[in-house]
């Protein structure tokens, strides 16, 4: 209680100290929070596109039934055969209905191609959502002309719907059958694991198709967002040696204007531990104050944040915690040296110097 | 109670040894009211650092109520440091705490607390209570001192120039204190200029050159 109100009378001295410690702490915690939820969020998103899904695409037509061997070779469960056509105004895409289960797309009206219908015979399409305004079709079940077949429209794709490699907003789904000029012949499909790309390019031929894998997109992502993590948490970590100096001179530069005080409660009767284990709480008094006020801002500023986001930032205080004893006990450690300085002050120090203070 | 034998005390300055303290003799009684005179540099602040137990002699020895101060461990110097109460002319109080918080100051390294009430009666200083030392008069400093003296039972009080910053009247108010503490059976040894302090004790030391003359 005598110590809080000490530190207290003294609040002149430490203000600097107390906002450089809450600016370093603040500093850790936000790159901490952020950083997580930014890594958080890009995995979050990358399984709702789908876990681990994979595209080969060819770069060289081939008359055999590649796509057949390789799905039968490698044990693929999940899968989708495409072809796109590129034209100048929307892009077709043939696929089958399998491919709604390979991705996930997101219907503002209609559902996916539907090959189980009783309406299999009917020339159906799914279309992007530009493609409205194209083909001046703005329900499902209407009518539009693709080079001269007409279609049933029996989907529309939400807004900016899309997934690791397309947009879709102008994009056409039919079924592959009414794909004629096959310029690019690929396959989407799922592997738990990541997928070995040897077999491929024994298959294939090294250069005659091209492989796009989730996983190894979402690992190098992944390891470049913990790199800028670390980079910054060795920076805030910088700011917080600077904090902890500073408190440290600080405090040495105090033992020589808080003579007196020192002076005055040995000839009390305090003895140099009382003086110790003083200077070592007060320095801890300064941190905990510190440490609140900077969890007072942290969670401030994380809620102003998450006012203008969709998926709010969580504060994981265990994880953070480690962060604040770490800080909190190496400024206690590197304060020793300066409590035993003050420490060691004589009365007859203080006495004798006491023209100075 | 208080016993010295040719205690030496040593400065050194430059390559110069100069004695402040020169194989001083010195006896103080319990229950003693005593005035330690002499010129400016004889030793006299000196001699209260020694008895304080602030600061170590080089060479002789110090019993304090028959115990060679020489040989005590660091408990018992700071034992011998509780039990004695030392006022400064100006330096006494801590600035960032209140008049009644630097007399509780001692409370908290020392065990035995005395009746705040009746030392703030006694030392009329019941209306300055919660103001800050820069708020004090020299007088009033030096009462709420002695009132820190008090609060734990000191048997002794060691003053070097309580009255030196003080007017007449103020200094007289002190000295009457000082006669009702020794009344009551504490030992007071005061450093004076003031011939007219001095007389008022029931004794007069007077030192030269590091030593006791009479
Ligand atoms: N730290 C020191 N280093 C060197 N010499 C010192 C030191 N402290 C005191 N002295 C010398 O010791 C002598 C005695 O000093 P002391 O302070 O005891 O004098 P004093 O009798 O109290 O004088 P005053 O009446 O002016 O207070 C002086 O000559 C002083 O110069
Ligand atoms: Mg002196």
């Amino acid at each position: 209680m005598w110590l809080i109100k000490e530190v207290f009378y003294q609040r002149k001295r430490h203000y600097l100290t107390i906002t450089a410690i809450c600016i370093s702490i603040i500093l850790v915690l936000l790159v901490n929070i952020i950083s997580g939820y930014i890594i958080d969020n890009v995995n979050y998103s990358f399984e709702q596109l789908g876990l681990n899904i994979n595209c080969i695409q060819l770069l060289k037509n081939r008359k055999d039934n590649w796509i057949d061997f390789i799905i039968e070779d490698c044990r693929i469960e999940k899968y989708s055969r495409y072809n796109k056509k590129q034209e100048r105004d929307y892009k077709i895409i043939g696929c089958d209905s399998d491919l709604s289960q390979v991705f996930t797309f997101e219907f503002e009206s209609g559902s996916f191609l539907n090959k189980t219908s009783n309406m299999y015979n009917d020339n159906q399409v799914v279309i992007g959502n530009k493609l409205k305004h194209y083909f001046n079709c703005y329900q499902i079940d209407e009518s539009i002309n693709i080079n001269g077949i007409t279609f049933r429209v029996v989907g529309i794709l939400k807004k900016e719907s899309r997934n690791l490699y397309e947009e879709f907003d102008d994009c056409i789904f039919v079924f592959n059958d009414y794909v004629t000029d096959y310029n690019h012949c690929g396959l989407y499909f799922v592997s738990e694991s990541r997928f070995d790309d040897r077999y491929l390019n024994e298959f294939l031929g090294k250069d005659n198709y091209l492989f796009v894998d989730q996983s190894q997109t979402k690992e190098s992502l992944n390891s470049l967002l913990k790199l800028i993590r670390n980079v910054l948490m060795v920076l805030s970590f910088v700011s917080v040696g600077i904090a902890i100096i500073s408190l440290v001179n600080n405090t040495l530069n105090n033992i020589y204007t808080r003579m007196k005080e020192i002076g005055i409660k040995k000839a009390l009767g305090a003895s140099s531990k009382d003086i110790y284990i003083q200077f070592i709480l007060e320095n801890m008094i300064i941190f905990l104050i510190g440490i609140l006020i900077s969890l007072i801002v942290v969670f401030s500023v994380v809620k102003v944040i998450n006012i203008s986001l969709k998926n709010k930032i969580a504060i994981d205080l265990s994880d953070n915690v480690k962060y604040i004893v770490l800080i909190l006990t190496a400024g206690s450690i590197c304060n020793i040296y300066p409590a035993k300085k003050a420490s060691e002050i004589t009365i007859i120090e203080t006495i004798k110097n006491r023209e100075f203070s | 109670m208080i016993r010295l034998d040719k205690v030496v005390k040593k400065y050194l300055i430059g390559s110069k040894e100069l004695l402040a303290l020169n194989y001083l003799d010195l006896k103080l009684e319990e229950n003693c009211f005593v005035a330690i005179v002499g010129v400016s540099g004889c030793g006299k602040s000196t001699l209260l650092n020694v008895i304080a137990g602030y600061d170590d002699i080089d060479y002789g020895s110090y019993y304090f109520r028959d115990e060679n101060v020489n040989k005590f461990s660091e408990e018992k110097k700071l034992e011998l440091i509780k039990s004695i109460g030392v006022i400064f002319q100006d330096f006494n109080l801590l600035d960032y705490l209140t008049v009644k918080e630097n007399i509780l100051l001692a409370t908290r390294y020392m065990k035995g607390k005395n009746d705040l009430q009746q030392i703030i009666f006694k030392l009329d200083i019941a209306d300055i209570l919660n103001k800050y030392p820069n708020q004090l008069s020299g007088g009033q400093k030096q009462r709420v001192a002695i009132a820190r003296c008090l609060i734990t039972n000191k048997k002794i009080i060691l003053a070097d120039e309580p009255t030196g910053s003080l007017d007449n009247e103020n200094a007289l108010k002190i000295m009457e204190i000082f006669e009702k503490l020794n009344n009551e059976g504490i030992s007071i040894v005061i450093v004076t200029h003031d011939i007219n302090i001095a007389t008022r004790c029931k004794k007069i030391i007077r030192m030269e050159n590091g030593r006791v003359v009479n």
